[in-house]
C-alpha cells in the first residue's frame, strides 16, 4: 500500500518518468528500458518488455481520454511538474514507473 | 543478479523419496511440509470444530490473578507474613526481587463477591465480567515456565520462549485457511491503557509467521486514524487503472517466479491482491458510525474513541462477523510491580466492560456459540509484595507458577471454573493447565488435533505445542 500509494513513491515514479522521457530516448521501448535498468540494474527481457509496453499503451489511452485525471496524478508530491511534457504522456509513464518500482525484484533482495 | 540457486522446486532428496516410495507429487509436497494448495487439500479440521474463530484479548504485562479472578480469603489473616518454604519451593524469582530479604504475603485489598447462577467469586474490579459470570469459564491453574514478559508472551503466542516460531494465528490460518477473501484471516489490534502507561513493548514478531510462508503473518491494523495507511489510490489513479497496474505487476512478478522459483513471490502477488480488495473492505469494516446506541452502550463510552480497548473489542466483533479467523487484541499496562493499587483499577476498568460487552454482543447475534473469546495475560503476579508493603498499597512481581484467565463461547463450558491454586495462589493445587495444554485445547475447539498441525523446518516437524500439550477436555462443553 505504501509503495503504491504513498505520495513520495508516486512522486518518485513521476520524476523517474520525466527523466526517461528526456534522457531515455525517443521511443517508448527505449524509455521503458531506461526506467527498468535504473530500477533493476539489468535489461528487461522480451516478456517483461511486452508486459510493460502493453501497460504503457493502456495508460496512454486512458489518460488521453481523461486529461483531468492525468493532471491530478502528475500533481502528486511537492516537486514541480515538468510542463514541457504532455500531461497524458507523463501520467502514463508515471503509472508504469509506479508498477516497476513495486516489482518483487526491486523491493527485495538482490 | 543470478538467482538460479532458488530454482529448485524439487530437491535431490525429494526426487529420491518420490522414486523410492512412489508417492504422488501432491501428497509428497504435503508430507514435506508444503502448503496445502487449496482448501480441499487441507487435512483440517480433523474433527467437527466447536469454534470457527478466535478473539484473543491478550492482557500484556501479567494481570494479578489474586486481585481479579482467583479469590484467596485464606490470605486475609496473613498480611506481612513470610510465604512458607513449603509453598515457596524452588521459585525462580526475577532480578527485580532477588535482592529482597523477605517475601511477605499481601492479601488483595479488593473485596470479592459471588456472581451469577454459578456463584463465581470475582473481584469488585470486574463488575461487568460478573454480569456475564454464567457465560465464562475461568481457568484458575494456568502455568508457564517463563518469568519475564517477552519470553512469556512469546511462549503463549508461539509455544516457545525463544523467538522465531509462527504465531498462534499464523498456525490457525495455515491449518484452516481464510473464510473471507477480502480481509486477512489473522488480524492484530493493539490498544493503549487509558492511563497511558504501556510499560511493555510489543514486537511485531509476536504475530509473525516464523518459518511458515509469510502470507500467514498477522496483519496489524492501526489503532487510531485509518486502520491501514495509504489505503486510497493516488489522485488520478482510478480503480480501473489500479486494476490494470496490478495485472501488469502480477504478470511481471509471475515472470520472475517462473525464472527464480522463490515461493515468497507468490506471497507478494497475493498481498498486492489482498491490498486491492482491502481498499474497499477495510473502510467498510472500520466505519462504526452506523452501530446503534445500544451496541455502544454494551462496550461503554470508550468504544467511540479509536484505539481504546473498547473500540477494538467492537472492531473485533465486526471482524468476527466477517469471518476473520483469528483476531488478536492486545491491551498493555498490566505490569504492576509497584503501585498496583493505583494502576490495577484503571486497567480493570479499561477492559471489564468492553470484554463483557463483546460476549453479550456476540451472544445477541448468535455468534458466541462458535466464537471463542479468551481474556488473559502471559503470567500472573506474586502473592508476596514487591517493595514496600501496606495493606492498601503494594506491588506484585511476575508469577508464572499459577495464574488465571477466562474463556467464553466457542464450545467452552459456560459458568464453569477449572483448576485450583493453593491457599496462597502460589502453586497449582489441582487441574493445572500448562501453556501447551491451553494451546492444544484452543486448537481442539477449532477442530484441530494439535499433534497433526505440523510444518517441516530445518529437518524436523514443528508444532505450536512443541513436544507437549494435552487437551483439557474438562472445559469442553
Amino acid at each position: 500500500m505504501t509503495l503504491l500509494n504513498d505520495p513520495i513513491f508516486v512522486e518518485a515514479a513521476r520524476k523517474l518518468a520525466e527523466r526517461a522521457i528526456h534522457e531515455g530516448g525517443a521511443t517508448p521501448r527505449a524509455r521503458l528500458s531506461f526506467i527498468f535498468r535504473l530500477a533493476l540494474g539489468r535489461a528487461a527481457n522480451a516478456r517483461e518488455m511486452q508486459i510493460l509496453q502493453k501497460s504503457l499503451d493502456q495508460m496512454l489511452t486512458a489518460y488521453e481520454a481523461n486529461e483531468a485525471g492525468a493532471r491530478l496524478l502528475i500533481a502528486v508530491g511537492d516537486a514541480v511538474t515538468d510542463s514541457s511534457i504532455s500531461p497524458a504522456e507523463l501520467a502514463a509513464y508515471t503509472a508504469v514507473a509506479n508498477i516497476i518500482l513495486n516489482m518483487d525484484e526491486v523491493i527485495t533482495k538482490g | 543478479m543470478d538467482c538460479s540457486n532458488y530454482a529448485r522446486f524439487t530437491t535431490r532428496r525429494q526426487v529420491l523419496t518420490q522414486t523410492c516410495y512412489g508417492l504422488g507429487a501432491a501428497a509428497l509436497h504435503m508430507l514435506l511440509g508444503g502448503t496445502p494448495a487449496n482448501a480441499a487439500d487441507r487435512p483440517f479440521p480433523n474433527f467437527a470444530p466447536r469454534a470457527k474463530r478466535v478473539i484473543f484479548l491478550f492482557q500484556a504485562g501479567g494481570p494479578s490473578h489474586l486481585d481479579l479472578l482467583d479469590y484467596k480469603p485464606e490470605l486475609k489473616g496473613r498480611f506481612d507474613q513470610d510465604i512458607p518454604p513449603s509453598i515457596f519451593g524452588t521459585q525462580r524469582v526475577t532480578g527485580m526481587v532477588a535482592q529482597q530479604d523477605r517475601f511477605p504475603v499481601v492479601p488483595s485489598m479488593y473485596s470479592f463477591k459471588q456472581y451469577g447462577q454459578c456463584g463465581r467469586w470475582l473481584s469488585e474490579l470486574l463488575p461487568y465480567t460478573g454480569k456475564v459470570a454464567d457465560e465464562i469459564c475461568v481457568l484458575r491453574a494456568v502455568n508457564t515456565e517463563a518469568i519475564n514478559h517477552d519470553p512469556a508472551i512469546t511462549f503463549m503466542q508461539t509455544g516457545s520462549q525463544l523467538p522465531g516460531r509462527p504465531s498462534f494465528g499464523s498456525w490457525v490460518d495455515y491449518g484452516l485457511g481464510s473464510e473471507n477473501d477480502n480481509l486477512p484471516s489473522f488480524v492484530v489490534l493493539n490498544s493503549l491503557p487509558s492511563n497511558g502507561m504501556a510499560d511493555q513493548g510489543l514486537l511485531s514478531r509476536l504475530w509473525a509467521a516464523g518459518f511458515l510462508p509469510s502470507r500467514y503473518q498477522g496483519v496489524q491494523f492501526r489503532s487510531a486514524g485509518d486502520p491501514v495507511l495509504h489505503l486510497s489510490n493516488p489522485a488520478g489513479i482510478t480503480r480501473e487503472l489500479r486494476r490494470s497496474q496490478l495485472d501488469s505487476l502480477a504478470a511481471l512478478n509471475t515472470e520472475l517466479r517462473g525464472r527464480v522459483g522463490d515461493p515468497e513471490i507468490e506471497t507478494r502477488i497475493a498481498q498486492y491482491e489482498m491490498a486491492f480488495r482491502m481498499q474497499t473492505s477495510v473502510p467498510e469494516l472500520a466505519d462504526t458510525s452506523h452501530e446503534p446506541e445500544h451496541v455502544h452502550a454494551l462496550y461503554g463510552e470508550d468504544s467511540r474513541k479509536p484505539g481504546t480497548f473498547a473500540a477494538n473489542c467492537l472492531l473485533a466483533r465486526r471482524l468476527a462477523e466477517r469471518n476473520v479467523r483469528f483476531i488478536q487484541l492486545y491491551h498493555r499496562g498490566w505490569d504492576h510491580h509497584a503501585g498496583l493499587t493505583e494502576k490495577l483499577p484503571v486497567l480493570a476498568r479499561d477492559t471489564d466492560q468492553p470484554a463483557a460487552g463483546l460476549i453479550l454482543d456476540l451472544k445477541q447475534r448468535g455468534m458466541l456459540s462458535d466464537t471463542l473469546v479468551i481474556w488473559g495475560g502471559e503470567f500472573g503476579r506474586t502473592p508476596y509484595a514487591q517493595g514496600a508493603v501496606k495493606p492498601d498499597s503494594y506491588g506484585r512481581d511476575h508469577h508464572g507458577r499459577v495464574f488465571s484467565l477466562w474463556m467464553a463461547g466457542g464450545g467452552v463450558k459456560p459458568g464453569y471454573a477449572h483448576g485450583k491454586s493453593d491457599d496462597y495462589g502460589f502453586n497449582v493445587a489441582e487441574g493445572g493447565v500448562h501453556v501447551h495444554d491451553l494451546q492444544a485445547t484452543i486448537l481442539y475447539l477449532l477442530g484441530i488435533d494439535h499433534q497433526k498441525l505440523t510444518y517441516l523446518f530445518q529437518g524436523r516437524q514443528f508444532r505450536l505445542t512443541d513436544v507437549g500439550g494435552g487437551v483439557v477436555k474438562d472445559i469442553v462443553a
